[in-house]
């Protein structure tokens, strides 16, 4: 549960996942120790490492990259970094956000006042904390590049990296300002690979992203940087990226110890994460009928609660990651408190006005309480924001230019740049969800300029935009057109077999749509063969008997659907109990 | 001095003037004008990336650990042939007490990712004002070292005429290992029609903390 599929530092490769959490619990194995390290990641996981190694090979294998020349317009603007590839991994519906990313700056010149970015000293205690599949950032001040680590040789005192551009590094010899001279190491069939030794290494890693490990990651971390442990500045970074992860368990365990440490005391941001954590594990779930873990407090303070969690909202604005403010408007959305759902939205607005992804999750919770032409002028500014923002990731101008220049090279761009990922997927979000409105202020709108643009998509738009493709239909055709998309997705079990996250995003969808708009007797009523089909088990049925959120409506006095989904929500629960 | 009068000043200079024009000696000549142009664009002048530019009022721009800039070279006489014999780069440590304005940081958002190396670009890595490492990768990313102080390798010639072309941009980044104040001027040599000029740039300064 707490660990991540192998999400390639290259764009374009999701890839499968990982059984590691297995794995890793088979116990360690006895790596030769590092010069420099009292303990090691790698010998933490054990025998997990060689499978992590193995797995992220073959998947290098399936999507091998075209390196294309990086064009000039976006060579110094496109916004390739640690909180934007952290972004890409919150937004890829292929990915299940089940595991923690842990992701570190390394390096005594660098500063950030944003909650995005942590920092640490870059020397040699980095070596200990490298696995297979680690995203390293490498820079020698001119030239920055990521890559992924295929294997850390501590006899040797060599790392193997992963890297498609191997064979044009920087990193070969008399091409880097810092003085490093790596190997590749180019095989035919093979993904491209570099070598570097330990004391080049260290020169030239400026970051890292660990997504695998979890709680073993993280105890290594706490004995290597151990001057460290007690830094407010440290802790939050660490909990924060524990509170990221879109799972119980570990927001859980994040939440259990701040509130159980005395260290929090005299550390306001902490303070500040440990309300964050009741508020979204707890407050936000129950309606705030319960106030935190072992206080449940009496159902009239409800509104007190609601109401102190509304002030603290500037200060999450200022305060948290952006994953953190996301997931905290997906969970009020969830619960389908749009009241709520649009005050965290607008609290947050004001720090990053030009934030698409809150736009356009704005416009939804319009669509949704159906005030259609609001909806529609949100999802507009939510498309001129975007072409704003494409101006500034494209150095050309005017902006126009920047756009035009978009649209004529999306593919490289995309292929290219995992920026450019999210850039297109937040248009197609938006547009989806445009065309959504237009059709619930008026079913006679002709929405195909709106819609054949997106046509281009290169991935699976059936699958991929899964949830904005069902309200829409949902709004324009009405249950039967909404029942079909359903039909035609799960009529393609292969489109389901790529990634256990693409399941769990179509099932979660699935599962809101089948809460709050449509019953599962109807859907059995027009298609017999629906209770058959091969994934409803495992993205649906598995969803109702586990997930304390199929009773969310019961929990939720303030929400409007909560009588209607009531009804919904007990068919669905007799739906799976059934057996089928 | 207060009340001297120009008069004063001018005595002597019209005395020599006099003998240059009676003895026969002319004006010593003016320097012949270079028939390059060499300059530091300043549009291309810029910090590395994640940093920006010290402002200090008695020094002007100060570019923290390094400079991205492009040398132009042009021709400014189409009917010569010029060739451009070396690049010399001159160092110099300045003993300069850092002001608190000189304090930096590197903004790592701003450090897009790539990879490759970037083609047709000098690097240069000072350890101070008397060695420095320098390359040069070319179209094709193979790497032409170079000697310390010319910027350019032996294998890079640079010249002007009509089949070769008018104008040269020379891409370059320069780093300082060095702590402290790096000035830093280049020194374009060239030769035309048996005649060899010389031409500074604006200094640049690096500062390392």
């Amino acid at each position: 549960m707490f660990n991540r599929p192998i999400r390639s530092a290259y764009t374009n490769v999701s890839a499968a996942p990982l059984a590691i959490g297995v794995l890793a619990l088979l116990g360690a194995t006895t790596p030769v120790a590092a010069q420099e390290c009292k303990r090691t990641f790698v010998a933490e996981i054990g025998d997990a490492a060689q499978s992590m190694e193995d797995s992220l090979l073959q998947t290098l294998r399936k999507f091998q990259k075209s390196t294309t020349p990086i064009p000039r317009e976006v060579a110094d603007t496109a916004q390739e970094n640690l909180p934007q590839l952290l972004k890409v991994r919150a937004l890829d519906p292929h990915t299940r956000h089940d595991f923690a990313n842990f992701d570190v700056y390394l390096g005594s010149e660098y500063r950030s006042s944003s909650p995005d970015v942590f920092v640490l000293p870059r020397d040699a205690r980095v070596l200990c904390l490298l696995a297979p599949s680690t995203t390293v950032f490498l820079s020698d001040g001119h030239i920055h590049h990521y890559a992924m680590v295929r294997s850390v040789d501590y006899a040797a005192r060599t790392v193997i990296l992963v890297d498609p551009w191997a064979s044009d590094s920087f990193l070969l010899a008399g091409r880097n300002l810092a003085r490093v001279a790596g190997r590749p190491i180019i095989v035919a069939g093979e993904p491209q690979q570099l070598e570097l030794r330990f004391d080049e290494l260290v020169k030239v890693i400026h970051g890292t992203i660990t997504g695998t490990g979890g709680y073993k990651y993280l105890a290594v971390l706490d004995d290597v940087f151990n001057d460290y442990r007690s830094q407010e500045s440290y802790q939050f970074w660490k909990f924060s990226r524990l509170l990221a992860v879109d799972d119980g368990e570990p927001q859980a365990y994040a939440a259990t110890l701040l509130r159980t440490s005395g260290d929090i005391v005299g550390k306001p941001s902490l303070q500040l994460l440990l309300e964050y954590a009741n508020d979204i594990l707890i407050r936000v779930a129950s309606g705030f009928s319960i106030d935190a873990p072992g206080v449940p407090g009496k159902v009239s303070e409800t509104k007190k609660r609601r109401k102190l969690f509304l002030q603290r909202l500037p200060a999450y604005a200022k305060a948290l990651p952006w994953v953190l403010k996301w997931n905290l408007i997906k969970k009020a959305a969830s619960f389908h408190d749009d009241g709520l759902t649009l005050a965290i939205i607008d609290s947050f607005l004001p720090e990053t006005p030009n934030d698409v992804e809150f736009l356009t999750a704005r416009g939804q919770v319009l669509l949704r309480q159906k005030q259609s032409e609001p909806a529609v002028k949100q999802f507009e500014e939510g498309e001129r924001q975007w072409r704003s923002g494409l101006s500034e990731l494209i150095d050309l101008k005017p902006p126009s230019r920047a756009v035009e220049f978009y649209f004529a090279n999306k593919e490289a761009l995309v292929e290219g740049f995992e920026s450019f990922q999210v850039v297109e997927w937040s248009h197609i979000r938006n547009r989806l969800g445009y065309a959504a409105a237009l059709l619930q202020r008026d079913r006679r709108t002709q929405v195909r300029n709106t819609l054949d643009p997106l046509l281009k998509y290169k991935g699976n738009l059936m699958t991929d935009f899964f949830p904005e493709q069902l309200t829409l239909m949902w709004i324009w055709g009405g249950p039967a057109e909404a029942q079909a998309l359903v039909k035609s997705v799960l009529d393609h079990p292969e489109w389901l077999d790529e990634s256990e996250g693409l399941q769990w995003y179509i099932g979660h969808a699935l599962f809101e749509h089948l809460v709050t708009r449509q019953s599962v007797k109807d859907f059995v009523k027009q298609d017999p063969k629906f209770p058959r089909y091969e994934y409803i088990e495992s993205i649906l049925c598995t969803r109702v008997k586990n997930e304390p959120a199929s009773d969310l409506f019961i929990y939720c006095p303030t929400c409007k659907l909560r009588d209607a989904s009531e009804r919904l929500t007990n068919d669905l629960k007799s739906f799976c109990a059934a057996g089928r | 001095v207060a009340g001297r009068s120009h008069i004063d000043i001018a005595g002597p200079f019209l005395l020599l003037m006099v003998l240059f024009i009676f003895c026969g000696i002319g004006p010593p000549p003016s320097p012949a004008k270079s028939p390059l142009i060499a300059k530091l664009i300043t549009d291309e002048t810029r910090p590395l990336q994640g940093l920006t530019i010290i402002r200090d009022p008695r020094l002007g721009p100060i570019f923290p650990v390094g400079v991205r800039t492009r040398l132009q070279l042009q021709a400014a006489d189409a009917t010569k042939i010029i060739q451009v014999d070396r690049i010399r780069l001159a160092p110099a440590m300045l003993a300069v007490t850092a002001g608190p304005q000189w304090a930096y940081a590197v903004d790592p958002t701003k450090q897009p990712g790539f990879g490759a190396a970037k083609p047709r670009n000098f690097s240069v890595i000072f350890d101070g004002d008397t060695t420095a490492s320098i390359n040069y990768v070319d179209d094709q990313l193979n790497v032409h070292p170079a000697s310390f102080p010319n910027l350019l390798p032996n294998d890079l010639l640079i010249r002007f005429d009509a089949q070769s072309g008018f104008q040269e941009a020379l891409d370059m980044v320069l780093m300082s290992n060095a702590v402290g104040l790096l000035e830093l001027t280049l020194q374009v040599s060239s030769t035309s029609a048996g005649v060899q000029y010389v031409q500074s740039t604006d200094p640049l300064r690096i500062y390392k903390r």
